[in-house]
């Protein structure tokens, strides 16, 4: 699938995979790569920004065994952000697909 | 490519941010090969994954147009910087530290110096013994086995000197941690 498709609404699907709760890069880059056909390594620069931008914080906590894991815990503001953008790609998404029905008859 | 590659390109790629910057980056990225081998994942197919490299340098660079440099530089100075121990954590690491943790330590390197002294001893005795044995004469069969019960004795001994520095010494990291650790987060 185009890549410049992707982006746009991967911020959305990482939000709303962290709505669910608290999670780590490598677990977020897992879900979302098992559903949807991209590198694993797309999520870390959204987690990244996310968290410049305060939509998401951070925070560090032992694994059993493996290194100290990142977790990525939603703000308020990222709350909010989810929302408006579900929102507004609800709209956007239905839109296109009543032209690209419209266009079949 | 290996995580090192993979790790080696990706700093080449973000060249121009700054070293605070590319050093988190490749933590995360690094933890993320980690996370992969815990998975059962080779590190090539792991960084096969991962993707090309220089396309993820490209979207951190695109993540980071300045405005959101600016933002994060705002939060981190709102931030209160690393939070002070309360006075009781103190109070309790200082007091452990000084009637506690430093007589034991003084006590356990006092031992340990013992052993290694007796065990010097030991093996000094036995070669002599050995090497002199020679001129016993009648004596020199009670002599030899006398010499080499001492030269296994002083074997065993460096076993137990062995031992006994290397867990002095993991003890004494063991506890400046978690120290450390109490000091940063409280008791």
């Amino acid at each position: 699938m185009n890549n410049q498709f992707k982006k746009g609404v991967l911020d959305l699907c990482v939000l709303t995979i962290l709505k669910k709760g608290d999670s780590y890069g490598y677990d977020v880059a897992d879900t979302l790569s098992s559903k949807i056909q991209m590198s694993d390594g797309t999520v870390y620069p959204i987690l990244r920004k996310l968290a410049a931008e305060g939509y998401v914080s951070t925070y560090l906590q032992e694994s059993q065994n493996g290194p100290p894991r990142k977790y990525y815990h939603l703000t308020e503001l990222g709350e909010e952000k989810l929302i408006r953008d579900k929102q507004e790609w609800d709209e956007f998404s239905q839109a296109v697909k009543g032209i690209l029905e419209d266009m079949k008859t | 490519m290996t995580k090192k590659e993979y790790l080696d390109k990706l700093t080449r790629e973000l060249g121009s941010m700054s070293y605070n910057d590319v050093k988190e980056i490749l933590g995360d990225i690094e933890n993320h090969f980690e996370e992969s081998a815990l998975a059962g994942k080779t590190e090539e197919e792991a960084a096969a994954m991962l993707g090309d490299p220089s396309e993820l340098a490209a979207d951190y660079k695109d993540g980071m147009t300045f405005p959101t440099i600016m933002k994060k530089k705002e939060q981190k100075a709102a931030k209160p910087s690393v939070k002070e121990p309360t006075s009781s954590t103190v109070a309790f690491v200082v007091l452990i530290t000084i009637f506690v943790a430093i007589p034991a330590w003084v006590t356990l390197l006092g031992i340990v110096l013992g052993i290694l002294l007796c065990e010097l001893g030991i093996a000094a005795g036995a070669l002599a013994l050995l090497c002199t044995c020679w001129t016993f004469g009648p004596f020199l069969a009670s002599g030899l086995l006398f010499g080499l019960t001492l030269l296994f004795f002083g074997i065993f001994g460096y076993a137990v000197t062995y031992f006994s520095i290397k867990y002095f010494v993991f003890g004494t990291k063991w506890y400046i941690n978690s120290m450390k650790k109490i000091w940063k987060n409280g008791i």
